[in-house]
């Protein structure tokens, strides 16, 4: 079965609603596995505040607080231009993208002290359209999967990237201060071997809400399914398992390791523990991400109750 | 040359320009020292940008980084409501800042389905230092020792609060991006002295503060911060050595018993610990912050001491 389809307008600002909260956001990620860096865009925007923050993140091969990641470029409050369009956008930060192809491909760009890209993002998969709420995936949400290839110059040193990851886009009222327990994991060993699976907690269980399968080069949602994680002494994630099935009735079992977690702070309110898996999809290698979100207070909870344990 | 404060500077908001970066904040802290706790009650406005940020944080020797505090809770976007008045202001996130006597008595109070309520009184107890673009301050600033007392409620547990502890204002240009390195370092005896050192650059000069003593308060007009770090880099022990405007010296020595990590603006990395200091030949309680850019801290050596 197939998606529901993009527009052109997509890879624009969506008709924003009164709401001071109303929230766009643009996000890429990539990865280099064999030195163990993750790297994100994620510019957000508030126009109706007038309001850009988010940025540029990198995490490397071991756990750090935020501030001491390689990369750690968020911003909280730049004021937005008038006339900003996502399709050709240059942000004060050093941030550009470019739509190459509407819906397809993207180019980014970025420089500072600590770094700069040049990355190609080229659509291998359909994408994942949700114009009505789904939980934990808003009304207003994309998710596709990319080839992402060009180089990631950090603090000096060329590193070439050539991998498979997640791009997403968001529109709606999105307020700080609520935040339910929810993940979203992916991976992929080819284009035609991946999956993403986001879930939300519920009874105790990760349940799968929404997601898709491509398997063969088909692409499917998936409809239902769980999320089960190991986590180690420290609370966090150490190894994941996704079983789900997608609208044709195919099962997906997707096993991961988890290699160093980071906290991504995208949000005032939303712990984002994240970092790059290693999964086994139906016998095949592949790499990926598992977020694993919170709010603050669920997260220092969780934090005793391990403790305690 | 210095000014006296005025109402305005107590208490309600300055005149701006259009600067984006137009910023306004408004801190008190509490401690609770036989708990080794510290809390802050930090608003932050950017009215040319029509937003709140900031909040309130509590920390302890159970915890440092700020997803694992007893309590914290930080806004980035609050939207700032037109007409807002800091002499009676109640925000959205549930904290309240009442002036109850211009400059010099205020109350806290605050309520968060997080697990934090309040109920504190804050009243001065030395003047108000007042500075205008001394480094690292970039425009208005003041600062002020008070008594603070009342209740925190603390996930379901009433503690009462009698401290002595600094209240600040600051007000002018401050643009996300951009951090200096800093120290902000103060201690008070009950019925006694008090002093704040505020320092510039990883060197510590002392650039301003104050010094209360004998009943007379005079600014600090010099001196030095030093830090002994462990391997982490984090403070373990300061020592301030300065001179007030009359010449007289202050020697304080304090050693950390708790502390946090607080990013309060996205550019901003600050150590803030609870320290127990000697003054005057008095043991007393106080604080110490250590200012960073995050990358600056994230770059710098790592040789225990500074």
């Amino acid at each position: 079965m197939s998606s529901e389809a993009l527009l052109p307008e997509d890879d624009a600002f969506h008709a924003a609603s009164a709401d001071p909260w109303w929230t766009e956001t643009v996000w890429f990620s990539w990865m280099v596995p064999e030195r163990g860096l993750l790297g994100y865009v994620y510019p957000v925007f508030r126009p109706n505040l007038g309001i850009q923050f988010g940025g540029v993140a990198v995490f490397g091969d071991r756990p750090r607080p935020p501030w001491e990641e390689p990369v750690h470029a968020l911003d909280w409050h730049q004021p937005m231009p008038a006339d900003l369009d996502l399709r050709h956008l240059e942000l004060a930060s050093g941030l550009t993208l470019r739509v190459v192809e509407a819906g397809r491909a993207w180019e980014l760009g970025y420089r500072d002290r600590d770094l700069e890209l040049q990355l190609h993002a080229r659509a291998v998969s359909e994408p994942l359209v949700t114009r009505r709420s789904t939980p934990p995936l808003g009304a207003g949400h994309i998710d596709q999967l990319c080839r992402v290839t060009g180089s990631m110059t950090l603090r000096g040193e060329q590193v070439d990237v050539d991998c498979l990851a997640i791009r997403d886009r968001a529109w709606g009222p999105r307020q700080d201060g609520r935040q339910p327990r929810v993940s979203y994991a992916y991976g992929a060993s080819s284009p035609g071997n991946s999956f993403l699976a986001a879930a939300v907690h519920r009874d105790g269980v990760d349940q799968v809400s929404t997601g898709f399968l491509v398997r063969d080069g088909r692409w499917s949602r998936l409809v239902s399914g769980q999320r089960q994680v190991v986590r180690g002494a420290d609370g966090q994630v150490a190894s994941v398992t996704v079983t789900a099935l997608d609208e044709e009735g195919r099962e997906l079992h997707a096993r991961g390791v988890a290699r160093s977690r980071h906290l991504f702070q995208g949000y005032p309110s939303m712990v984002c523990w994240t970092g790059l898996v290693r999964w086994d999809l139906d016998g095949h290698a592949g790499w990926g991400e598992d977020q694993d979100v919170w709010s603050p207070r669920g997260w220092r909870n969780h934090l005793l109750a391990t403790r305690q344990d | 040359m210095s000014r006296m404060p005025t109402a305005v500077d107590h208490d309600a908001f300055h005149p701006r320009g259009a600067d984006p970066w137009w910023t306004e904040t408004v801190w008190f802290a509490w401690m609770v020292p036989e708990r080794k706790l510290v809390g802050y009650f930090y608003p932050v406005f950017r009215p040319n940008l029509g937003v709140i940020a900031g909040g309130v944080t509590v920390f302890d020797d159970s915890a440092e980084l700020p997803w694992e505090l007893p309590f914290h809770a930080w806004d980035w976007h609050l939207p700032l409501p037109a007409g807002l008045d800091l002499r009676s202001a109640r925000l959205d996130n549930g904290m309240s800042l009442t002036a109850e006597v211009p400059g010099r008595v205020f109350h806290l109070g605050y309520e968060h389905r997080g697990g934090l309520s309040l109920d504190l009184r804050y009243e001065a107890a030395t003047a108000p230092l007042l500075s205008q673009g001394t480094p690292p301050f970039l425009h208005g600033h003041l600062d002020q020792i008070g008594r603070v007392t009342g209740t925190m409620t603390l996930h379901g547990e009433r503690v009462p609060v009698d401290c002595l502890a600094m209240r600040d204002r600051s007000w002018g240009p401050r643009r996300e991006g951009r951090q200096a390195a800093a120290g902000f370092c103060y201690a008070a005896v009950p019925g006694g002295p008090s002093f704040l050192a505020v320092s510039v650059g990883r060197e510590s000069q002392v650039s301003t503060g104050f010094l209360v003593r004998d009943g007379v308060q005079a600014r600090v007009v010099g001196g030095s911060r030093s830090v002994r770090r462990d391997p982490a880099g984090r403070p373990v022990a300061v020592q301030v050595e300065a001179q007030d405007e009359h010449g007289r010296s202050l020697v304080a020595a304090g050693s950390v018993v708790s502390r946090q990590v607080l990013t309060p603006y996205s550019s901003m990395l600050c150590w803030n610990s609870l320290l127990e200091w000697t003054f005057d030949g008095n043991s007393c309680w106080g604080e110490d912050q250590d200012v960073w850019h995050p990358r600056a801290w994230r770059d710098a050596p790592r040789d225990g001491a500074s």
